[in-house]
């Protein structure tokens, strides 16, 4: 449901007994996609702040799982406020992620879990880096004792280049995990036992974690992970601080409540102190659970409660009656007929429930309904499975361009006809949609398209050019890079009319070739004689005063280049921005490299640069900026590529979906491979033949260390990690299908190997298989 | 006994300007000025007098005291140490005493705590060791203004900690063992951090015979302005010099006591009203309009309702009270400096407009300064101190040394010299500076190339005149390399390079007073580090005090003091600074921005894990836990105390500006916010 096409009045009746029924309590609500669960719980928000009596100084609690979730989510609710209940749209709520609430409550008391006031939260590129250097100074002392876990017979050089590669990763793992667990590395370090050897990996992991703990307080630095955990203290060691919050915030309403960790879990119910606690998600659509702490069996253990009263939200009105068939197909062969057993409990499905409403099967709206399904003769489903049929990736790329019977040529320039349809593709991983984007860029420009790849897009455009200005200070006697500032620092409606004339971007390409010396071009020994201006055109008039312009700008930049950083950086910022959005990113870049400036005193120009080409190249998390406040919205007639994870809470109306294979949606079939389960690690010692998948054995490790397994046997987690896989990709898939309202156009690929030899090749994937003979056949 | 009057009113009755003009009286009754103690609870809260007692229109040739009582103390010491030295038990009495800033007594600490953090005592809690090195000596300071011994700084931690976890007693410990050892070493050298200063002071100093005779005979009259201000330890001062004085005039500010967190005992103070023989209480604020009275009672009705209802405020102080919102925080500088310029287009003096938040980072302050010079307002702002090495000019000098001592083997980047050489030739412009950089230079080479030996093409790019220059330059750096490298401390090396070099014509800093200012700073700053550090001299040398301290100033543990005088803040400029520092201004204005009010940190208070102003304040019931109830409560007067100061202290208007998304992007939802809304709301009620 889209949040503006409903009138905020309208609730359907599943809607309406969630929003006017609750008046307090625990209340667990399974939504099915589409059924307007944020929609409904703005309203629920909304009632409350409104009607529920509220003190000046209590809110209501809003618990979400992603940054944008938390815009949209607090800009619905003010609209509701405003609208329907006329009230200042602002106050008596707080919209927060969990790690944004936990910032606040560390934030409120630092010094009952040992913070100074201004400490620092890392971010994970910068834990990630730390953690990479603690394990390359570690590595030596280790590197005997971890040999074990490579396999003897390939490339001994090799195979340690790969798992040292990987190292990292595995610690950083390791650390989530126990931090979630809440386990200190002392701890930790007092439960490891001497023998046996095959905890050697669990040894070596604790032993970074504890140099990277020292690390972090050394630096007076915390991160994401510890923030969740410290909160947690805080509120156990000081019992009035949590009564305190406990007044503040009344009621607590956790959206995406099925991606809920268990720590997560632990403070929303400590705050929450049992009383009115609003958990609404779908277990079916947690795709966030591998290597991470979420956990879906949160959701569902909360929904059977029997304290617990639980409210449907089954009715969706997003997608045509055939995308929702298809979908329910997809829970209902999961849980009755997966060839694999073990994967029949992926799905929450309880067609007759034995109490309460049925889970898991998405129902279309009533006739009358102000939100109907789009008819079913508007809809179109393309699944490309044939037997036999062999996909490279090109030519999959090339097959959702030009080749399907709905091509994406249906929005370039040439098409037959003007198609305003919104429109994605959605990919398994950034990869594969850089690839698409890339194809469409050089050979397709005529179809629009926005990457929606981990950062926005605008996000991405403002760091670019930025780097450009800093990429040229770093080289200051560079011309190309000058001109590459130039480009930079012209607004984006400016550059396009230039690039758009040819004769003008001529004479800038002249005009930079003379300028050969950039010191006369900035500084001339004789002001009177610098590099003469072009002549433009009179249209481009101009052109010329930006060049001027450009130039004091430059002189500028350059005489502040020995300033703090984040000084040097707002300097440009005011110079190359007008969009307040813009603005605000720049002020948060200068403040962020500042707080890097403080950490690594001897960094210059040239490392910021690199930072800020980190940020560009979506290596770090950034949170940008957004004028828009609902979040994104696409945008007829422009195709968004898209991460089918990122996809999430959004709609259009054809999607795309790639790269639905063997290996991006494994199915515990023989011929699946696992990307886990890297080729020079060794074999399970149970003669299984199966490689061991690292990270799995190294949190079974874990497991066993503080008591939650009675045994550690090698080569079980790798098993169990290859069911969770294929579950949580299952999961995947669902998410992709049901974000198509009217058009879905699924296919798969060989992968790149497919070359050395058919074992090395990609099937399609099982699902796919079967949604296909469901397709074209439709049988129960 | 004197006649002791002791005056209490809230800010803007007119008591310093009552205190003025006593003292005036008093010399027109025929007292010296000499026999006059102005006693300060912080220098810049001495201005007004010093103002006063410098104008033209005061008596000519009165030279009167306005101090605080550390500077009494300092005072004392340095003329009475030989008296008190060995009774303290300074292990080298014939040692002159030295006294240290935070930053000097820094550099001592900073080998104590990372030789502690080594150990993993401090594991437990996530603070970086500047920070446990600050905190530790904020637990002497606290210990000494509030005469509680030092063993008993831990104890009181430990039992306002109560059962809450294991693992801090052994921390407060820990740091209660590192400033054992900090006070250890300087009663080795004579060194005086500003705990010891005081406790020197009152211990021994005040119970010297002879000192007591020298002051008693001194000072005949005494001024203490803003008590509630006030440490302990000067409340017990001024108990024991009373007996001796023909007046006393003691003033209280009743909203005051905004410096709680560092120490002041606003409570305790308020008790040396019974030894005074005439009490009065002022109520009616001189400089205030009736709509600020309004907007401080209305303030009063949402923090504290028990003392005044919401309906006792009338709604007049919408009048004094603009509230702006803005979505980003650049947005919400732009709208604060747009509404500064029609004020001063409007014909409003610069210095009659300050923007206050409750903490102000550089990058604001930067942005603020520059938005404001854009629309051609001059602004000043104040700042305790910055690392040296983030002054352009003190980078330069480091790189210069770095240079003079290739056998250190620390190269420094292209881009460091070429900043060097922009800076230090008059004339080379950065891209000149690099282009030479880039061909004089490569890093790990010992020597920087000649200029005569590059290519003539380069040379003409370059220009021959910055290239004569440079080889002067070059010259000097050579012949010190060659006669005196590190023969001489660092002090010396920046004065020489500075004198010789950089200050001459034909060189960056010659005629630049910014520079020359930055240049005397580190040169101080390299004094103070060897005197403290190697206060017998280096024992081989001085090349490892010189590699010392370049490499402190690189890790930002050195920093630049700006010792703000009245007069830079009398400039006709818009003052920017954080709340309680304008407050400590004790300024009115006409008119008031506060900045970022969304922000929670106009109520939280810096909590440290280390240290507790509330519970090392003497008063403070030894063995009491500090519970979250008492924390709340302190936050809710402190912030009362705040708000009110600040209503007091404006004449005109109030600008209160929001970012919804703070700095870091984070939506704001802070408890000044709550309150403004709930005014607002408040007065539409009362409107409709």
């Amino acid at each position: 449901m889209t949040p503006n096409s409903q009138q905020t009045f309208r609730l359907r009746p599943e809607q309406q007994a969630i929003v006017h029924g609750y008046g307090g309590g625990k209340l667990g609500i399974a939504a099915v996609p589409g059924s307007g669960k944020t929609f409904t719980l703005a309203h629920l928000a909304a009632r409350l702040i409104s009607k529920s009596g509220l003190e000046p100084d209590q809110e209501v609690l809003v618990v979400t799982f992603t940054n944008s979730a938390v815009n949209s989510f607090r800009a619905r609710i003010a609209q509701i406020l405003t609208q329907d209940y006329g009230l200042i749209g602002h106050i008596g709520y707080r919209v927060r992620t969990l790690h944004g609430l936990a910032r606040d409550i560390v934030h409120e008391r630092p010094a009952l879990v040992g913070l100074a006031d201004d400490f620092i939260i890392l971010d994970e590129k910068e834990t990630q880096e730390i953690q990479r250097n603690i394990v390359t100074q570690r590595l030596a002392e280790w590197r005997d004792a971890l040999t074990q876990y490579l396999d003897p017979e390939v490339d001994s050089r090799w195979a340690w280049r790969g798992f040292e590669e990987i190292l990292p990763q595995l610690a950083g793992n390791f650390i989530k995990q126990a931090k979630d667990l809440r386990r200190t590395p002392d701890e930790l370090l007092a439960l490891l036992p001497s023998e046996p050897a095959n905890l050697d990996l669990a040894r070596f992991a604790v032993s970074v974690y504890a140099d990277y703990q020292r690390s972090l307080a050394y630096r007076g630095a915390v991160d994401f992970d510890d923030l969740v955990r410290l909160a947690l203290d805080a509120l156990e060691r000081e019992p009035e601080y949590l009564e305190r919050l406990r007044y503040r915030w009344p009621y607590i309403l956790e959206d995406e409540a099925q991606d809920s960790s268990r720590l997560q879990e632990e403070m929303l119910r400590l705050l929450s102190g049992e009383r009115n606690w609003v958990r609404v998600g779908d277990p079916n659509q947690a795709i966030f659970t591998t290597f991470t702490t979420a956990n879906p069996g949160f959701l569902r253990c909360f929904l059977d409660r029997d304290d617990v009263d639980e409210k449907p939200l089954s009715v969706s009105g997003r997608s045509a009656q055939p995308i929702l068939d298809l979908a329910n197909e997809l829970v209902r062969w999961t849980a009755e007929s997966h060839p694999v057993p073990a994967l029949r409990t992926t799905f929450e499905y309880q067609p007759h429930a034995r109490r309460g409403p049925m889970r898991g099967v998405i129902r279309a709206t009533d006739q009358d309904d102000p939100d109907p399904n789009p008819p079913d003769d508007t809809c179109h489903i393309e699944l490309r499975y044939r037997p036999d049929d062999k996909i490279a990736p090109l030519a999959e790329l090339d097959y959702v361009i030009s080749g399907a019977e709905r091509p994406l040529l249906d929005f370039g320039q040439d098409a037959p006809q003007d198609v305003q349809e919104t429109v994605a593709v959605l990919v398994p991983d950034n990869n594969r949609g850089y690839a698409l984007a890339e194809k469409l860029r050089r050979d397709h420009k005529d179809v629009p398209f926005e990457e929606l790849l981990r950062s926005s897009t605008r996000t991405r455009q403002s760091v670019a050019r930025l780097l450009a200005v800093l990429d040229y200070l770093c080289d200051p006697g560079n011309p190309k890079k000058l001109k590459g500032a130039f480009w930079a620092q012209l607004s984006d409606e400016w550059r396009d009319l230039v690039t758009a004339d040819t004769a003008t971007t001529a004479a800038l390409t002249r005009y930079f070739a003379a300028a050969a010396t950039v010191e006369e071009f900035l500084w001339p020994r004789d002001p009177g004689v610098g590099t003469p201006l072009p002549d433009f055109a009179p249209d481009y008039a101009w052109v010329g005063e930006e060049l001027a312009c450009f130039q004091t700008g430059v002189r500028r930049w350059l005489q502040v280049t020995d300033l703090p950083i984040d000084q040097v950086v707002l300097t440009i910022a005011q110079d190359l921005f007008d969009a307040p959005a813009d603005l605000a990113l720049g002020y948060k870049i200068a403040t962020t490299l500042r707080a890097l400036a403080n950490s690594y005193p001897d960094w210059r120009l040239a490392q910021f640069a690199e930072e800020l080409r980190s940020i560009n190249k979506n290596q770090r998390r950034f949170l940008g900026f957004d004028d828009d406040e609902v979040g994104y919205a696409p945008k007829p007639g422009v195709v968004t590529i898209a991460t089918m994870h990122s996809a999430k809470g959004l709609e259009w109306d054809r999607v795309y979906l790639l790269a639905v294979s063997s290996y991006d949606f494994p199915s515990g079939m023989s011929y699946d491979r696992y990307i886990a389960e890297r080729s020079f690690t060794r074999f399970s010692a149970d003669g299984s033949m199966i490689r061991l998948n690292l990270e799995a054995e190294l949190l079974a490790q874990l497991d066993y260390l503080v008591g939650a397994l009675l045994g550690y046997e090698e080569g079980l987690a790798t098993l169990e990690a290859r069911v969770e896989r294929a579950r949580e990709r299952l999961r995947l898939l669902y998410v992709g299908v049901t974000r198509a309202k009217r058009k879905l156009i699924v296919s798969w690929n060989t992968g790149r190997y497919a070359h050395k030899g058919a074992s090395y090749g990609n099937q399609p994937a099982l699902p796919l298989i079967h949604l296909g003979a469901y397709n074209d056949y439709g049988y129960e | 006994m004197p006649l002791t009057r002791f005056i209490e009113g809230p800010a803007g009755v007119g008591k310093t300007t009552y205190a003025i003009q006593h003292v005036r009286d008093l010399l027109d009754a025929g007292a010296r000025g000499d026999e006059v103690l102005v006693l300060v609870p912080q220098r810049a809260l001495g201005w007004p007098y010093v103002r006063a007692f410098t104008d033209p229109t005061w008596p000519s040739g009165t030279s009167i005291d306005v101090v605080t009582l550390g500077g009494l103390a300092r005072r004392g010491l340095e003329t009475f140490w030989p008296l008190v030295a060995e009774r303290a038990g300074f292990a080298q009495p014939g040692l002159d005493p030295l006294f240290l800033t935070i930053e000097t007594a820094q550099y001592f600490m900073a080998r104590l705590v990372l030789d502690a953090q080594r150990t993993g005592v401090f594991d437990s809690i996530s603070i970086s060791p500047f920070d446990i090195m600050r905190q530790t000596l904020d637990n002497l300071s606290k210990a000494a203004v509030s005469q509680i011994p030092l063993d008993e700084v831990a104890d009181r931690l430990i039992a306002a900690w109560g059962d809450r976890h294991s693992s801090r007693p052994p921390v407060y410990r820990a740091c209660l063992e590192v400033a054992r050892q900090f006070r250890e070493h300087c009663l080795q050298y004579s060194l005086l951090d500003f705990s010891l200063q005081i406790e020197v002071f009152s211990k021994y100093l005040l119970h010297e015979p002879l000192y007591v005779r020298y002051l008693r005979s001194r000072y005949r009259h005494l001024v203490a302005d803003n008590l509630d201000e006030e440490f302990s330890a000067a409340g017990d001062f001024i108990r024991w010099l009373l007996p001796g004085l023909e007046s006393a005039l003691l003033l209280y500010d009743t909203g005051g006591g905004l410096r709680l967190f560092l120490g002041a005992a606003p409570s305790e103070m308020y008790t040396l009203a019974q030894l005074a023989d005439e009490r009065e209480q002022w109520r009616d604020p001189v400089a205030a309009s009736p709509e600020m009275v309004s907007f401080a009672a209305a303030l009063s009705s949402v923090i504290a309702p028990q003392t005044v209802s919401l309906a006792q405020a009338d709604g007049a102080f919408d009048r004094v009270l603009t509230v702006h919102s803005a979505r980003f925080f650049p947005q919400m500088v732009d709208w604060v400096v747009g509404e500064i310029a029609q004020l001063v287009q409007a014909g409003v003096p610069p210095r009659e407009i300050v923007v206050v938040a409750p903490f102000m980072s550089d990058s604001l302050r930067f942005a603020l300064t520059a938005r404001l010079h854009e629309h051609g307002i001059a602004a000043v702002s104040h700042r305790p101190s910055r690392g040296l090495r983030e002054e352009p000019q003190a980078r330069v000098m480091l790189t210069w040394l770095a240079l003079a001592h290739p056998h250190w083997g620390i190269a420094p980047p292209v881009q460091d010299v070429a900043d060097a050489l922009s800076r230090s030739i008059a004339g080379l412009d950065p891209v000149r500076a690099w282009l030479l950089a880039q061909i004089v230079y490569r890093p790990g080479q010992l020597d920087l190339g000649s200029f005569d030996r590059i290519q003539s093409s380069m040379q003409q790019r370059i220009t021959y005149v910055a290239g004569e220059r440079y080889e002067r330059l070059r010259a000097w750096l050579n012949a010190y390399r060659q006669t005196d490298s590190g023969d001489i401390p660092p002090d010396h090396f920046f004065s020489r390079l500075f004198g010789e070099v950089l200050s001459q014509p034909e060189f960056g800093f010659h005629g630049d007073a910014e520079a020359g200012r930055i240049v005397a700073e580190l040169v101080e700053s390299a004094r103070k580090f060897r005197q403290t550090l190697y206060p017998e001299g280096a024992v081989d040398g001085w090349d490892d005090v010189l590699r010392d301290y370049f490499t402190l100033v690189q890790q930002g543990l050195l920093a630049a003091l700006y010792l703000t005088s009245w007069r830079d803040e009398q400039q006709d400029a818009v003052f920017l600074a954080p709340a309680y520092t304008f407050l400590m201004r004790n300024r009115w204005v006409d008119y008031q921005f506060w900045l970022d009010v969304g922000s929670s940190t106009w109520w939280e208070r810096l909590e440290q894990p280390l240290t507790h102003p509330y519970v090392l304040a003497r008063d403070y019931p030894p063995g009491q836990v500090w519970t979250d109830q008492m924390e709340v409560a302190a936050r809710g007067e402190a912030l009362h105390r705040l708000l009110l100061s600040l209503v007091r202290r404006c004449r005109r208007h109030i600008y209160a500006a929001i970012a919804e998304l703070g700095e870091q992007g984070y939506e704001q939802r802070g408890p000044l916010l709550r309150i403004l809304q709930q005014l607002r709301q408040a007065s539409l009620e009362g409107r409709s």
